[in-house]
């Protein structure tokens, strides 16, 4: 498991990386929620580090952990979740949950942004007092600064006639406008680590695609890593640089975004590719995984994809590890049969 | 878009459509704003094809398909299915039709009454519309549930029992159970995991092929429209700006709206990397209450011109087939 963590991106195999330009570095987390019929497991044993400056995807479908995964991180798991086992390594230092100290230095280093930015918002304050708070909250400057600097947040998210802007509350500006009024708070005081958690999914594709261009230019800008979560494949194509699959809590694949793509190794990786139907391709019929996500409270004891996968044996009754296949990592007894892979 | 004489009679025909919602006064005594959620839409659906509406959210696509199953009454336009005019239909006349056209809702889960196991509410429909001796349609329902991949224990438990995937197929058999003739799907599979989603696209070419069912599909994602559409019909602020053969529009949308939407798909759901070169819109839609004048997206449009300031574009007929509605489509193509 702890290959994974050891596993370092493209663009650092040339040379090799010292701890310092690993921004965040999870190590077998694993996540506990007590429910009323016993506790359960919905992140397990997940491994993932990200470069300073990288761009990592982690997709998976709902319910499949990524969630939690990001709050773990940032250390919002509230009362009814808990790191069981595992650690999560911010900039060297292991994050401590209940340490005030710590977590001024999360909230300093690192920014958030949720799917769906009309329930973030304060409905009663205006945009240019909510983005100066995270700005004086995050650097400790006085509330002047602060506002003079929201005003030059909310015009560096692309939000037009940022001064008028300012003043209006959530509810009168658009839901683009929103999530990017998001992004200047998740911004303000240039964090290193900013977690998108599905950024993209509220809004329509003419703004997504905006939104996405948005994203890659603060990158440049500020040069933080960006932790980005999604359930849509393709986007995610768009923008990272490495990709985690997530399948029922447990990452199953974790390679370079293009090698993904172009040879997924994973049996459920290869499922996801022939659910979704290309716009260029004429194929009668899509291959779907059959069957459904096992429930929590009843995960098979060895490969939870096995129920599902059409290569499982009696192996896949142990949980298998993380192991390295072409250029990346895969969580298979079986591996990629070049034979069963269609070109 | 009307049919000519040698064309199959169609089995809808929605002619000059519109719905004005009116909305809360400004200042006591003051004029009523009306919001305009569909205008001027025509189409023609043949016995057997799939149309797809896209576009963005609050472009008045859905309210076309409550229009179409007069589940909302058109401020004006006519509707004609299988040649009778139901836009002046009563009550009755609609009971008596409604079995024939069907629908199936995004949102299963609240689509479903959850007190009623999955075998009952498919039997309900058959129930109101008297279908079948009583006895039977118990039965019927549990053929058309097993036909839907929910056969065996599935059958009998509740809504919340089961995985959204399987709701969604329970709220397929519920439509199809009646026999209908054509059903509107409304983003039915937006709300599902993409591995299940797979599964109900599939489920919903079958059952067409099986019943010969025509379907006008609702629907914002376009790699799906592309996989399940013989036509697809584009929605912005609620108006059709180009109606094409599915071929064409994806391998050359002549709209600038429809090189925006089909640009801005990620290029990794191309097997051979994004075609159609991108058409970066400023800004964002505008509300529906306050439409500019002229072309409703000059605001936003790369290419607008005074014309399209002032002039609203109709829709015409292109050279290569297909219908849009651009002042500048000839240069642009």
């Amino acid at each position: 498991m702890h290959a994974a963590a050891g596993f370092v991106s493209r663009r650092s195999s040339a040379d090799v990386l010292s701890e310092m330009s690993t921004l965040i570095d999870i190590r077998d987390l694993t996540v506990r929620i007590d429910l009323p019929e016993g506790p359960v497991f919905p992140v397990r044993n997940v491994s993932l580090s990200l470069e300073e400056g990288e761009t990592v995807g982690l997709v998976g479908e709902s319910g499949c952990g990524k969630t939690l995964t990001c709050l773990s991180v940032i250390g919002l798991l509230g009362r009814r979740a808990s790191i069981e086992s595992g650690s999560v390594v911010f900039q060297g230092v292991e994050i401590d949950p209940d340490d005030p100290d710590d977590k001024r230095r999360r909230s300093r280093g690192m920014g958030i942004i949720f799917q769906n930015p009309m329930t973030c918002l304060n409905p009663v304050r205006t945009l240019g007092w909510q983005v100066a708070e995270a700005y004086q909250i995050r650097t400790g400057e006085s509330r002047r600064v602060a506002q003079r600097r929201a005003t030059e947040l909310l015009d560096l998210v692309g939000i037009p006639e940022p001064k008028r802007r300012a003043a209006d509350y959530p509810h009168q500006v658009s839901g683009g406008q929103q999530q990017r009024a998001m992004i200047a708070m998740a911004i303000a005081g240039g964090p290193a680590l900013l977690i998108a958690d599905e950024p993209t999914t509220a809004l329509d594709v003419t703004i997504q695609a905006q939104i996405l261009d948005l994203l890659a230019r603060l990158q440049r800008e500020i040069g933080m890593g960006i932790l980005f979560v999604t359930h849509d494949l393709g986007l995610v194509a768009e923008v990272a640089d490495r990709m985690a699959v997530m399948y029922a809590g447990r990452v199953v694949e974790l390679a370079p975004a293009d090698a993904l793509f172009a040879q997924p190794r994973h049996p459920y990786t290869r499922g996801l590719l022939t659910s979704l139907p290309f716009l260029d391709d004429d194929i009668d019929r899509l291959t779907p995984i059959e069957g459904t996500v096992p429930p929590l409270h009843a995960m098979p004891p060895g490969c939870a994809f096995a129920p599902r996968c059409s290569q499982a044996s009696p192996i896949c009754s142990t949980p298998p590890d993380l192991r390295a296949s072409g250029d990346g990592l895969i969580a298979c007894h079986h591996g990629l049969k070049t034979d069963t892979v269609a070109a | 878009m009307n049919g000519t004489s040698h064309e199959p009679a169609p089995i809808l025909r929605v002619q000059g459509l519109a719905k004005r919602f009116p909305m809360p006064r400004e200042r006591l005594f003051g004029p009523r704003p009306m919001l305009t959620a569909v205008a001027d839409v025509s189409f023609d659906l043949t016995a057997g094809e799939t149309l797809a509406v896209v576009g963005e959210s609050g472009c008045g696509k859905s309210t076309v398909g409550n229009l179409v199953l007069n589940l909302l009454a058109p401020s004006a336009g006519a509707i004609a299915f299988e040649g009778e005019d139901l836009s002046h239909a009563n009550a009755a006349r609609w009971r008596a039709r409604r079995r024939d056209l069907q629908l199936i809702f995004q949102d299963s889960r609240g689509a479903l009454d959850p007190r009623l196991t999955i075998d009952r509410q498919v039997a309900e429909g058959l129930d109101i519309h008297r279908i079948g001796a009583p006895s039977d349609r118990l039965e019927k329902a549990r053929q058309m549930l097993d036909s839907v991949g929910l056969g065996g224990h599935l059958m009998g438990r509740y809504p919340h029992e089961l995985s959204g995937g399987q709701q969604q197929r329970a709220v397929i058999a519920r439509a199809l159970v009646l026999e209908p003739k054509l059903v509107v799907c409304d983003e039915p599979v937006a709300a599902l995991d993409v591995s299940v989603q797979a599964q109900v696209v599939n489920l919903l070419q079958d059952l067409q092929r099986t019943y010969g069912l025509t379907y006008l599909f609702i629907s914002h994602d376009l790699s799906v429209v592309r996989h399940v559409a013989d036509r697809v019909a584009v929605m912005y602020l609620g108006r059709f700006v180009e109606v094409a053969s599915r071929d064409a529009l994806f391998s050359q949308p002549a709209h600038p709206y429809s090189r925006a939407l089909i640009g801005a798909v990620p290029a990794a759901r191309s097997r051979h990397g994004r075609r159609v070169q991108p058409v970066a819109l400023h800004g964002e839609p505008p509300s529906p209450l306050f439409p500019p004048q002229g072309c409703a997206l000059n605001p936003r449009c790369p290419f607008a011109t005074d014309q399209c300031r002032q002039e609203r574009p109709d829709l015409r007929p292109l050279p290569g087939g297909g219908f849009v509605a651009c002042h500048h489509v000839e240069n642009l193509l």
